[in-house]
């Protein structure tokens, strides 16, 4: 941008004022409930609209992939974990978060930054959704359906490269940032192993922002490659 | 206006907002003060710019222009509702009373802003003459130092209606006061 017109640029600043006003957006920001329409004053009462006429907006990473966008539309079919409303998880303290089941295929571990580090280290995925969740994700996981009929557009968005990412330490360690998640969206995990695989890795997930998250994901939408 | 380009978007989560607030405060202060010599006023529409900013966060698409035109975009509407009267109906509680929050300090600070933005003001003025499409991409442009194409993001018009309207608001006012045609020669941006 240009300089504007006769504005010195060491213009004194009323630093109280800027302080204030962005704890009151803060607060107000953080007391606005998930899914509030757009255009909802702040402080208002909130009547949140039923998924069913929000437009579902998706953006998906494949780790071994470039960062596309797919928009969502009506959907039918399972094979995944119930999605359900995200509830509202406290900051959890940082550590290893218990695993939903025994014997899970996975780790998952909070950070001190609460960044979340998943790492697969089988193909029992079972109850990954609530581990996810009370590591401070709004997470939801599936498994793609051959039942599952969707219709899809790419659509680029460019948020999700700041939400995942690998361990730069560990590769078979995903990264997910819960402060990067967009307000509103939903972490969808894809478990896309082949039926039957013996072994898993991170890099049998994608992960896709989701807003809700759909109840299935189609199996013909799974990028499946060799090995 | 700031040496850097602000890159957060308005995100409506606490943390990305704080931080789409950091980065563009002073952009907005400025726009306001070259439009108020009122530090009250300059304070509450401050205020009132962030909270709809905040409002409207999901209704920002990175494909259609960069954070800070669209929180422009925002601006123009919020002061131009103030300035008709016409500011939207909200209850007393759901609004920031901006000049609430200011101390000495920031008294003092925002007047010196004013004081400095006098000519902005003045230049503002100068284009009262202009039809609301011209006037509204000539100030963007030649008061608040936007680009072209920043402009366009701010209005949600292409670049080429852009850079017609600001060819015809120079031309109208070369017109009408000779004397001001210099003033809009300053460098300005050529955007493709």
């Amino acid at each position: 941008m240009n300089a504007p017109v006769h504005t010195p640029a060491d213009a004194v600043t009323p630093v109280n004022f800027e302080r204030r006003l962005g704890e009151e957006l803060t607060a107000r920001a953080a007391a606005r409930p998930v899914g509030t329409p757009v255009g909802t004053p702040v402080g208002m009462p909130v009547r949140v609209r039923s998924r069913r006429t929000r437009r579902i907006a998706v953006t998906s990473l494949g780790l071994a992939a470039a960062v596309t966008a797919v928009v969502v539309g009506t959907h039918a079919g399972g094979g995944h974990d119930a999605p359900e409303a995200v509830p509202g998880v406290s900051t959890p303290v940082a550590g290893p978060v218990t695993p939903a089941v025994r014997d899970a295929g996975y780790t998952v571990t909070v950070r001190p930054d609460h960044v979340v580090a998943l790492k697969i280290v089988g193909t029992q995925l079972s109850g990954l959704q609530a581990t996810l969740r009370r590591a401070g994700l709004p997470a939801v996981v599936m498994t793609p359906a051959a039942s599952c009929v969707h219709k899809v557009t790419p659509v680029d968005t460019g948020r999700l490269t700041a939400v995942m990412s690998l361990d730069p330490k560990d590769g078979r360690v995903a990264l997910l940032d819960p402060a990067a998640v967009p307000h509103g969206d939903s972490v969808l995990v894809v478990n896309e192993s082949p039926a039957g695989a013996r072994h898993a890795s991170v890099g049998s997930l994608a992960v896709l922002l989701t807003r809700p998250a759909p109840s299935c994901f189609p199996a013909s939408q799974v990028d499946v490659g060799e090995g | 206006m700031p040496t850097e380009h602000p890159t957060a978007p308005p995100a409506a989560d606490p943390a990305g907002f704080a931080e789409f607030y950091r980065q563009n405060f002073a952009a907005v202060l400025g726009f306001v003060t070259r439009r108020t010599d009122s530090v009250h006023l300059a304070a509450d529409l401050t205020a009132d710019v962030f909270l709809t900013a905040l409002e409207q966060a999901e209704s920002y698409d990175a494909r259609r222009g960069v954070p800070a035109a669209w929180l422009y975009g925002i601006a123009r509407n919020v002061l131009a509702a103030h300035f008709r009267g016409s500011a939207r109906e909200r209850q007393a509680v759901s609004r920031i009373a901006g000049h609430r929050l200011l101390d000495e300090q920031d008294v003092a600070a925002i007047e010196a802003r004013i004081d400095a933005a006098r000519d902005a003001r003045q230049l503002a003025a100068s284009h009262a003459a202009l039809s609301e499409p011209l006037r509204a991409v000539l100030d963007l442009v030649a008061v608040d130092g936007l680009s072209v194409r920043e402009t366009a993001q701010a209005l949600g018009i292409s670049a080429a209606t852009a850079r017609m309207r600001l060819h015809r608001a120079r031309k109208a006012l070369r017109g009408v006061t000779p004397s001001v045609g210099t003033s809009l020669n300053s460098p300005l941006e050529a955007t493709s």
